[in-house]
């Protein structure tokens, strides 16, 4: 992805022009991001819109390179889909389903373009958080533990578990 | 690297592949909202800056008038401490302003400029006075400067006594002259009158 110094400064001063280049830019990843955390389609797109505009009302505060505003960028939509998130399960403690449960309990998918996408968002939630925080955005066992206030071990368990998952679901469609 | 760590890590990196070769459709209704809502956000910020500037000017004159009005209130309060408090503080223990005494004729009278006592006062008055003049530290008269130094107030027999007998048998008796001068019996009422009205005064 490829956001140029012009359309950086115009996002700084604030022209309408800069930003809708930006925001098509960084369109779809950014979805795919959120989508990875947020399974349904609406409440994502309204993940991406809160998270946009704070991307454009804060971007005089981003110091960096504008070469890694897509860095500060995810943050910020990782960051608004896990309020997101808190926000609509609360501070409910979440019982964790079996993983023979999870593993044949679904419907068997068949191999779309967006299939991986899909299996994720079919993990349950704490898995999916976990697993999207540590193997997909690159974030450490005691960065997530912080983040999700629980300890590192089980971090790493819900990674685990949620890599078994996916195996066993992808190996069961592409060898049925 | 363990061979499960491989095949973890492998693992990620397939999905990571498989999720970036997912192509989302662009929803144009999406930017326009956002837009919208960016919009909104200048309009709104730039009208609060000008009340949040006009509100702190009105704090700071509400500041400037409290502290100006309680100056003034310490300025009266001090003023009136040091000089009105103190001046009528000054007045209180201010000794009362005889003009002139006369010395008194001998067995007659005292008398002042504003008033004239009765040649010869009865004795309660009498009593009276020096009762007071006793009772006052500030008097700066004796007994003997008004000539009564015997307890019943009677005049002071001197040297003089003599000679005041001999010009008294010369003088003729007045005794039955209607135009002498008598004594006022309201005076002594008239004297308290007064007396009370400085104090008043003070």
């Amino acid at each position: 992805m490829f956001i140029s110094e012009e359309i950086f400064q115009g996002c700084v001063s604030g022209d309408r022009k800069a930003q809708e280049k930006l925001f098509q830019t960084c369109y779809n990843e950014s979805l795919k991001l959120i989508l990875r955390y947020i399974p349904s389609q609406e409440d994502a797109k309204d993940v991406l819109i809160q998270a946009y505009f704070k991307v454009f009302t804060k971007i005089n505060h981003f110091s960096g390179d504008y070469t890694n505003l897509f860095g500060w960028i995810k943050r910020i939509l990782i960051n608004q889909s896990l309020d997101f998130l808190k926000s609509v399960s609360g501070n409910k403690i979440q019982d964790i389903p079996a993983i023979q449960e999870m593993l044949y309990d679904e419907t068997e998918e068949e191999k779309a373009d967006d299939f991986i996408l899909t299996l994720i968002q079919q993990l349950p939630e704490m898995h999916r958080k976990v697993f999207n925080l540590y193997a997909i955005d690159g974030f450490s066992h005691k960065e997530i533990a912080v983040i999700c206030q629980i300890s590192e071990s089980n971090s790493k368990y819900y990674v685990h578990t949620a890599r078994k998952i996916l195996q066993e679901k992808i190996f069961k469609v592409e060898l049925p | 690297m363990k061979d499960g760590q491989k095949i973890n890590a492998e693992f990620d990196v397939f999905i990571q592949k498989e999720l970036d070769n997912i192509q989302m459709s662009y929803d144009v209704g999406l930017w326009s909202e956002l837009k919208q809502k960016l919009d909104d956000n200048d309009s709104s910020q730039n009208e609060p800056k000008e009340n949040k500037y006009s509100n702190k000017i009105n704090h700071l004159r509400y500041i400037i008038y409290l502290s100006l009005i309680l100056h003034i209130l310490l300025i009266c309060f001090i003023f009136y401490q040091y000089y009105v408090k103190n001046e009528s503080e000054n007045k209180k223990h201010e000794l009362p302003v005889i003009e002139s005494y006369q010395m008194p004729e001998e067995g007659k009278s005292i008398q002042t400029q504003k008033e004239i006592l009765p040649f010869t006062l009865e004795k309660d008055s009498m009593q009276e006075m020096s009762h007071d003049k006793n009772n006052d530290p500030q008097s700066i008269f004796s007994k003997e400067d008004i000539g009564y130094t015997k307890s019943n107030n009677e005049p002071l027999q001197d040297v003089h006594q003599d000679s005041f007998q001999q010009v008294k048998s010369l003088m003729p008796d007045l005794s039955h002259d209607t135009t002498a001068i008598k004594p006022d019996p309201d005076l002594r009422k008239k004297e308290e009158i007064k007396k009370k009205k400085k104090y008043i005064i003070w």
